[in-house]
C-alpha cells in the first residue's frame, strides 16, 4: 500500500465549482497581499496536499515548535517553516479575524483567514533552519530579506498561474491513483535539481531493485546560479528514461518548490513531500539539499534517526563512482579496489565539459543525455 | 525539550522495568527519549491505519482521464 499522507489525511484546499465562482468575486473586494514566487509555490503545495497536514501558513506556536523541536505543535515531524511575511504597511491594514485575498502576478489566487499576525525572531529562524548566520549562504541571504511580520491562517486556492510545465505536474491525489493503477505498493522517491549523471542513475536503479516503482520528482523553481535550467533537467531525464529505464517502472513528474539549501532539515522536508505523493521510500544521497561546505557530507542522512515516526523509509546512499577494474559503477561499500582505479562523477567536471561544448566522459554521463544538454545554447542559470 | 514543552505521565512500574531492560539490551542510554520514540512510533502507526483516502468514483475517473491524456497511463 502506498504511504498514507503525513498526519493521516491528504489536505485539499482547492476550491472548485460554483463556490469558486463566488469566492473569486469576493477576492476582488478584500484587502490583498502580493505573493512572490516562493510563497506562491508554497501556497500551491499547501493547497494540493504536498505539505499535508498544513492547511495554511503557520502561526507562532507551530513556528516555535518547528524551530526548536523540528515538529509541529501537534507533534508531527516538520522541519522547514512555511511562513508568509508582510511589511509594516500591510500589517497595519490587516488584523486577526480578517479575510484577505492573495495575489500572484496580478491575479487573485487565494483567500486567507487571518488567524494571527506576529513578529518573528529572524536570527533564531536563520540559526535553527540553516545552522549558520553566514549571509553568503543563499537561504540565509534570502531569509534576512524577509519582512519583520508574519501572517498565519488557512488558505483556499481559487485560481492558478500556470507555467510551461503543467503537463509534467501531478498532484498527490493523481500520483496516488497512478501508483495504484500501476499496481505499485512500494515506491521510492528521488528529488533532484540536476541533470542526471551516472551516479544518480545507479542510485536510482539500486533503490528500484527493491521496490515496485521509481518516482523521479525534479524541482522546478528558482535555483542558484550555475544550476541546470528547468527545461534542461526535464529533457535530460526524459532522454535517460527513454534509453535506459523500463518504462513501466518509472514516473517522471515535477514539483514546484524553491530550494532553501537547508541541508539536513530540508532533506526531511523533501521526504515528507514525497510521502504525501504516496512514496514509501525516499533516497538521501551525499550532502542532500546542501550548499557549499555548510553541512557535513552525510548530515542529511543522520538527521533521520531523530524521526522514527516519519512514516517514510529513508534510503541512504554513499557516493557512486566508476571503477576501471570492476568495469562498472560501484560505491565504497561494493568495490575493493584502490582509488587510482576510480573515476569520480564530478558535477563540476561535467559542467566544465558542457560549457566547452564537449560530451563529458561516458563513465560520468550517458552520451544521449550529454547530447540533449549540449543542444541548448545555455543550459545553466546565469 | 524544555520543561514548558513537556508533561509527566505515570507508567506501571512493571512496564517501566520492562522498558529499562529492553533499553539496556539495545544499548540505549536515554530511556526517556526511548519511551518518547516508542510512543511516537505507535501513535503514528495508529494514525496511518485510521487515515482513509476518500475519492469519489467521478474524481478517480477524472484523474485517470488526465493521466491517460498526459501519457502516464495506457
Amino acid at each position: 500500500m502506498v504511504s498514507k499522507p503525513h498526519g493521516g489525511r491528504l489536505v485539499s484546499r482547492v476550491v472548485e465549482g460554483v463556490r469558486r465562482e463566488y469566492r473569486l468575486r469576493e477576492a476582488v473586494e478584500l484587502p490583498s497581499i502580493d505573493l512572490d514566487d516562493t510563497r506562491y509555490r508554497d501556497l500551491e503545495n499547501i493547497s494540493f496536499g504536498i505539505y499535508s497536514p498544513l492547511t495554511g501558513f503557520i502561526g507562532s506556536e507551530d513556528l516555535n515548535n518547528v524551530l526548536n523541536n523540528m515538529r509541529l505543535s501537534n507533534d508531527l515531524p516538520w522541519t522547514i517553516p512555511i511562513i508568509l511575511d508582510v511589511d509594516e504597511d500591510t500589517r497595519s491594514l490587516i488584523k486577526e479575524g480578517d479575510e484577505i485575498s492573495l495575489r500572484y502576478r496580478g491575479k487573485y489566487v487565494a483567500l486567507m483567514n487571518i488567524e494571527e499576525v506576529y513578529k518573528f525572531d529572524k536570527k533564531l529562524y536563520v540559526e535553527k533552519v540553516f545552522k549558520t548566520r553566514d549571509p553568503n549562504h543563499p537561504g540565509v541571504a534570502k531569509a534576512y530579506k524577509y519582512n519583520e511580520y508574519l501572517v498565519a491562517g488557512d488558505i483556499e486556492l481559487i485560481d492558478r498561474v500556470l507555467d510551461d510545465y503543467e503537463n509534467y505536474f501531478l498532484t498527490p491525489k493523481e500520483t496516488r491513483v497512478l501508483f495504484r493503477e500501476r499496481g505499485w505498493k512500494t515506491i521510492v522517491g528521488f528529488q533532484t535539481r540536476n541533470a542526471p549523471h551516472l551516479g544518480h542513475e545507479y542510485i536510482q536503479k539500486t533503490a528500484l531493485a527493491f521496490v515496485d516503482g521509481l518516482f523521479i520528482n525534479p524541482v522546478i523553481g528558482r535555483k542558484k546560479r550555475g544550476d541546470y535550467r528547468d527545461e534542461v533537467i526535464l529533457d535530460a531525464y526524459k532522454t535517460l528514461i527513454s534509453h535506459y529505464y523500463p518504462r513501466n517502472s518509472v514516473v517522471l513528474s515535477i514539483v514546484r518548490y524553491e530550494m532553501r539549501y537547508a541541508g539536513p532539515r530540508e532533506a526531511v522536508h523533501h521526504a515528507i513531500m514525497r510521502k504525501n505523493f504516496g512514496c514509501t521510500h525516499f533516497i538521501i544521497g551525499r550532502d542532500h539539499a546542501g550548499v557549499g561546505n555548510y553541512y557535513g557530507p552525510y548530515e542529511a542522512q543522520e538527521i533521520f534517526y531523530e524521526f522514527p515516526d516519519l512514516g517514510i523509509i529513508p534510503l541512504f546512499f554513499k557516493e557512486f563512482f566508476y571503477c576501471r577494474r570492476c568495469g562498472g559503477v560501484v560505491s565504497s561499500k561494493t568495490c575493493p579496489h584502490d582509488p587510482e582505479n576510480h573515476i569520480y562523477v564530478s558535477g563540476t567536471k561535467i559542467r566544465e565539459a558542457i560549457r566547452k561544448g564537449m560530451r563529458p566522459p561516458p563513465e560520468m554521463m550517458r552520451p544521449e543525455v550529454a547530447d540533449i544538454i549540449l543542444s541548448y545554447d545555455n543550459p545553466f542559470i546565469e | 525539550m524544555s520543561k514548558e514543552d513537556s508533561i509527566n505521565i505515570e507508567l506501571p512500574k512493571t512496564l517501566y522495568n520492562r522498558i529499562i531492560k529492553l533499553s539496556q539490551e539495545l544499548g540505549i542510554d536515554d530511556v526517556n527519549e526511548f519511551i518518547i520514540d516508542l510512543i511516537r512510533d505507535s501513535v503514528s502507526r495508529i494514525e496511518m491505519d485510521l487515515g482513509r483516502e476518500e475519492y469519489s468514483e467521478e474524481e478517480i475517473n477524472r484523474i485517470k482521464e488526465r493521466l491517460r491524456s498526459l501519457g502516464y497511463l495506457e
